[in-house]
């Protein structure tokens, strides 16, 4: 199944989508929850081990702190699989605030797993550097390198 | 007391009590930070705003001329003057108004960390990416063309 990719909220007028992930992170995801899957994105996207799963301490490559400083793009993917665990009415996950490293991991989740929700992605930066894979941009048509976005 | 960003040089320059340093030389007015996730942007953030409520993991440094741009504090943006304003997830904060004021302020510089296209007017030498080298963050410059 291609990555279902949307370039603009005007192709997605009757969706609900989760646009603020840090604060949706900050707010709903608790590490106890987290399992292999969710460790292995903190170890992907920001290095970072978790050290105890009741306070959320991580070990990252700059020292000890908190699950609430991990990187955006980490929270993002950590919130997409939040939402497979707790379905709630978002349709729409916005990945707008995801380097393309990031982008790697989720997209890789959503082949490997079937992709639960809709991507949100308003930038373009270097989108070169994400994996041949086949996406489809708008509904609309397909391609296999975000290049060609 | 050291002041972390230097109007003169340009240059934000801190180091935190866990030895994380950053040595930012802002080139423009505006410049627009992009990269790769975890790459730090918003790990500077969190340090200036710690550094503003006291709690001080950044040694003997005065951030009072740099803003950490919020929902809260978005009403104020107006009225300062000869501040850096530092605005993660601008296109999640700035309305076009703000993206409006922002284009046309001559007493204040942004560093924005967004990779969404909001408008700002800049030139390509203007974007950088956040880097780690040598256990210190930099901007490294995507374009150096005169002219630009």
């Amino acid at each position: 199944m291609p990555i279902r990719i949307y370039t603009d909220k005007i192709y997605l007028q009757d969706k609900i989508i989760l646009i603020d992930n840090e604060s949706f992170f900050n707010i709903n995801v608790v590490s106890e929850e987290f399992g292999e899957t969710d460790l292995g994105v903190m170890r992907a996207v920001d290095a970072a081990r978790l050290i105890d799963k009741t306070t959320g301490l991580i070990e990252t490559k700059y020292g000890l702190t908190d699950i609430h400083h991990l990187s955006t793009g980490c929270k993002t993917i950590l919130n997409y699989l939040f939402l497979q665990r707790h379905p709630m009415s978002y349709t729409v996950i916005d990945l707008s605030e995801c380097g393309y490293n990031a982008l790697n991991v989720i997209f890789d989740l959503a082949e490997c797993s079937g992709q639960s929700m809709d991507f949100l992605l308003m930038h373009q930066d270097s989108l070169d550097e994400c994996g041949e894979r086949d996406y489809r941009i708008n509904n609309i048509r397909s391609v296999t390198n975000l290049l060609f976005l | 007391m050291h002041q972390v960003y230097d109007w003169n040089t340009r240059v934000l320059s801190l180091t935190a009590k866990n030895k994380i340093s950053y040595h930012l030389h802002i080139r423009k007015d505006i410049v627009i930070v992009n990269g790769v996730s975890a790459s730090g942007k918003t790990m500077l953030c969190h340090l200036i705003e710690d550094a503003k409520k006291d709690k001080n993991p950044v040694m003997l440094n005065d951030v009072s001329n740099i803003i950490v741009l919020n929902s809260d504090n978005l009403p104020l943006l107006t009225g300062y003057d000869r501040k850096l304003i530092i605005i993660d997830e601008a296109h999640l904060i700035l309305t076009k108004e703000d993206i409006d004021f922002v284009n046309c302020s001559t007493n204040l510089r942004f560093l924005i960390f967004d990779r969404v296209p909001i408008g700002l007017n800049t030139t390509p030498n203007a974007k950088a990416d956040m880097v780690c080298e040598n256990g210190v963050f930099q901007l490294n410059y995507r374009y150096n063309v005169k002219g630009w």
